[in-house]
């Protein structure tokens, strides 16, 4: 049964890639990226091996804990976790939940990522090469990593989907608050110890360190460091937490996709009837008008749209943390600018996120210029107000409110520029993401690759096209002039708000030549 | 260009899919004021069609006449003149239904007030009048497929090309849609609908064309195409693949 499923996700990863070549390029892009990180990752170990013990076990206990860490953490940020064998879609069929989770579990390491993380795990070997007894361990104990890795990523996404499934603000207030909850006791601590300074701050990075070997994250890692150390009484403790934490994760993924797994019965329809038009009621009644508030709607009711604005409060925190770590005022200016990029960012593709529901613009004549226009106006109405109230948060935290016409042409210059980037890139680019309604980290084979090197081109043009309008103000906060400052907002607002229109008419033309392409190539992505 | 007195006219209309054409230089009139059924086996690219009909979607060759205006030249001009339910395409899901239909109105350039009235007739009419304010993602399959009618009627539009309109609708709503369609054609209107129902296209339908394999195999009056027999027995005539009532062996039988 194991097997048949497994035959079936190849089967759909072949038929996918064959009808779509771009995400067959980029499936191939990733796994030549994958490589050459693997092969540096793997000379880092080498050189490891050199090393005394101690460092050895720094390197590989850091690294480690970092794998499994990316590998919890990462498909929550990107659309990493493939989920052909969708427990829901399995439901149907004589399935032990046993059996779908070995199923499951061979399906991530059977992948790119997981075969890099499980050659980089026996990979640990190498670096202990100068103890045999712990190089034969490391094999061992990098097979326990990876399979925490595994378990951990199919755990935090059923979770998260589960989660942000449905629709609502609130479940992603949730999970923000559980990030926060994970993130906030390690950065307190870390900050604790900070302020003292040098010889102090290494010291509780030592002392991180340690602590991260005996942490869940780190502990399976440490064990051959630990036997080449002659600590084999650490090393037993270290095994326990390891096989404890794998053990762990394994009932929780069991549980979660119990619960996932039970098939829930529609409740009886409310009825509600109708009268609250929200934004369409507001917005003009023309097509603009109209593409304007339903977007506007979607940034909140769309659970793809809305976990983008976990970013608005959360990037802005991290970045006041490093601050206060190092105490460079220079590294809290691109918060602002961060917001400003990332949230046009995440819909560089937008029209993906429609789907085959843009067949109503199609088929209602839309022109170009009012669906890129309309688009446009909903993600400034959001990107906007955040990014001020970012920046202005900002300046009086770390007390430069002198600086702030200087620090808002550089935060509103890049919101400009990017509307104006993205209205072209969402014109052209259709990338496959997980239709409404779907768990919103699911993904398909080669869509992360996709999306990101999409976005990094997408970031390169708004890059360059950003260095003539913040140039002014960089220079500004560099010497501090507010005549300058206010000269340098001017700029940003006029030469952005041109680049925005410039974006945006020329998206439109493209879509009016293309919108039936964009269409049916939405509709071949509509797996 | 287009002969007065056809809503719609296809001449011609290719469209391959990989090396397999769906649809094959496929050609056919329908009269200014009909009620038009197109049928045909699944496969048979009476989708396909419909959307290079509309403007959804390019065809490789030929061209698509709506009122005289060509779809492919002017598609502002002949999508104001359609109201479309298109198969297999998605809705705007997470707004509700009564939204949805405001959308749609408002794409057209609709006024508000306009819009309003006619969303409280539509609602009303298709028995919806409890989930205008849910979301359609909530909606049943039925459900879906008459706030999707709601959408393509909401601008008063003069060709209405309906794809599957009564698939998964319940018998009462069904009547009820087929009382606005009767009284669209009365109006003037023209109605195109795509169905599997034979015997439903039988009544309701004035014009028929049997399609297959992307080729139209027989289209005229319902009369005509009938001939003595029923259209569903003519349909298995002409299209063929009947099995003479066979089961598997296997399968239980009471």
């Amino acid at each position: 049964m194991v097997a048949a499923l497994l035959r079936l996700r190849f089967r759909v990863l072949a038929n996918t890639l064959g009808r779509n070549s771009l995400q067959l390029a980029a499936v191939v892009i990733g796994g030549i990226s994958t490589l050459l990180l693997l092969v540096f990752v793997l000379g880092v170990l080498l050189l490891a091996s050199t090393q005394a013990p101690e460092a050895t076990q720094v390197v590989v206990v850091v690294g480690g804990s970092v794998v499994v860490l990316g590998w919890l953490v990462v498909p929550l940020m990107f659309d990493g976790v493939d989920r052909t064998l969708d427990p829901v879609k399995l439901a149907r069929f004589p399935l032990r939940t046993s059996q779908l989770m070995v199923a499951m579990f061979l399906v991530g390491v059977a992948w790119i990522p997981g075969g890099a993380t499980v050659l980089a795990a026996l990979g640990t070997g190498l670096a202990w090469s100068s103890h045999p007894a712990s190089a034969a361990l490391a094999v061992v104990t990098g097979l326990v990593g990876v399979a925490t890795c595994i378990v951990g990523s199919r755990l935090t996404t059923t979770v998260a989907g589960a989660l942000l499934g449905g629709r609502g603000a609130v479940r992603v207030g949730i999970a923000a608050l559980i990030v926060a909850a994970i993130a906030l006791p390690i950065a307190s601590t870390v900050l604790r110890d900070a302020p003292s300074g040098g010889r102090a701050l290494f010291a509780a990075i030592t002392s991180v360190i340690e602590g991260l070997g005996w942490s869940p994250f780190g502990a399976v890692w440490s064990i051959p460091g630990r036997v080449a150390l002659g600590d084999l009484s650490g090393a037993a403790l270290a095994s326990v937490i390891a096989l404890a934490t794998l053990a762990v994760l394994v009932l929780l993924w069991r549980a979660a996709l119990g619960l996932s797994l039970r098939v829930r019965g529609d409740g009886p329809a409310r009825a509600i009837s109708g009268g609250r038009l929200g934004p369409l009621g507001v917005f003009p009644s023309t097509p603009t008008g109209a593409i304007a508030a339903r977007s506007l709607i979607y940034w909140f009711r769309d659970a793809r749209l809305t976990r983008q604005l976990i970013l608005i409060p959360v990037l802005p925190a991290l970045i006041l943390v490093w601050w206060m770590l190092i105490g460079i005022d220079a590294i809290t200016f691109v918060a602002g600018p961060i917001v400003a990029t990332l949230l046009p960012l995440s819909v560089f593709a937008g029209l993906s996120y429609d789907g085959t529901a843009f067949a109503a613009e199609v088929a209602a004549g839309v022109r170009g210029l009012h669906d890129r226009l309309g688009r446009a106006a909903a993600l400034l109405l959001i990107a906007g107000p955040a990014v001020l109230l970012v920046q202005v948060v900002i300046a009086v935290i770390i007390g430069r409110v002198g600086d702030l016409p200087a620090l808002l042409a550089l935060a509103l210059g890049t919101l400009l520029v990017s509307v104006g980037v993205v209205s072209v890139s969402s014109a052209r680019f259709v990338v496959p993401v997980p239709r409404a309604g779907r768990n919103p980290f699911s993904s398909q084979p080669g869509a992360a690759t996709v999306s990101i090197v999409g976005s990094y081109a997408v970031t390169a043009v708004t890059g360059l096209l950003l260095l003539p309008v913040a140039a002014l103000a960089i220079v500004s906060l560099v010497i501090g002039s507010p005549l300058l400052g206010w000269l340098s907002l001017a700029v940003s607002l006029i030469l952005g708000a041109a680049i925005a229109v410039g974006g945006v008419v020329l998206g439109g033309r493209i879509l009016d030549a293309s919108g039936p392409a964009v269409l049916a190539r939405l509709r071949l992505i509509r797996a | 260009m287009s002969p007065v007195g056809n809503a719609i006219e296809l001449r011609g209309l290719t469209k391959r899919f990989g090396g397999t054409a769906a649809v094959d230089d496929l050609s056919l009139a329908v009269p200014q004021g009909s009620f038009y059924g197109l049928v045909g086996p699944n496969g048979a690219g009476k989708t396909t069609t419909l959307s290079m009909a509309t403007g959804l979607l390019r065809p490789d060759a030929g061209e698509a006449f709506i009122e005289g205006v060509d779809v492919w030249r002017h598609p502002l001009e002949a999508k104001r003149l359609i109201g479309n339910l298109a198969d297999g395409v998605d809705l705007y899901d997470r707004l509700t239904g009564e939204q949805l239909i405001t959308f749609s109105g408002q794409l057209f350039g609709l006024d508000r007030a306009v819009i309003a009235e006619r969303v409280a007739d539509l609602v009303r009419l298709l028995d919806l009048e409890g989930a205008a304010g849910r979301l359609v993602s909530d909606y049943s399959a039925g459900m879906t497929k008459k706030i999707a009618l709601a959408a393509a009627l909401v601008h008063s539009p003069r060709v209405l090309v309906l794809d599957e309109p009564f698939e998964s609708v319940d018998p009462v709503s069904a009547a009820n849609i087929r009382d606005i369609l009767d009284g669209f054609v009365k109006g003037g209107g023209t109605v195109i609908v795509s169905s599997h129902s034979m015997d439903l296209v039988q009544r309701m339908c004035d014009h028929v064309a049997i399609v297959a394999a992307g080729r139209v195999l027989l289209a005229g009056t319902v009369d005509d195409v009938r001939g003595d027999g029923d259209l569903e027995t003519r349909f298995l005539e002409l299209v063929g693949g009947r099995r003479s009532g066979e089961s598997p062996a296997w399968l239980l039988r009471s």
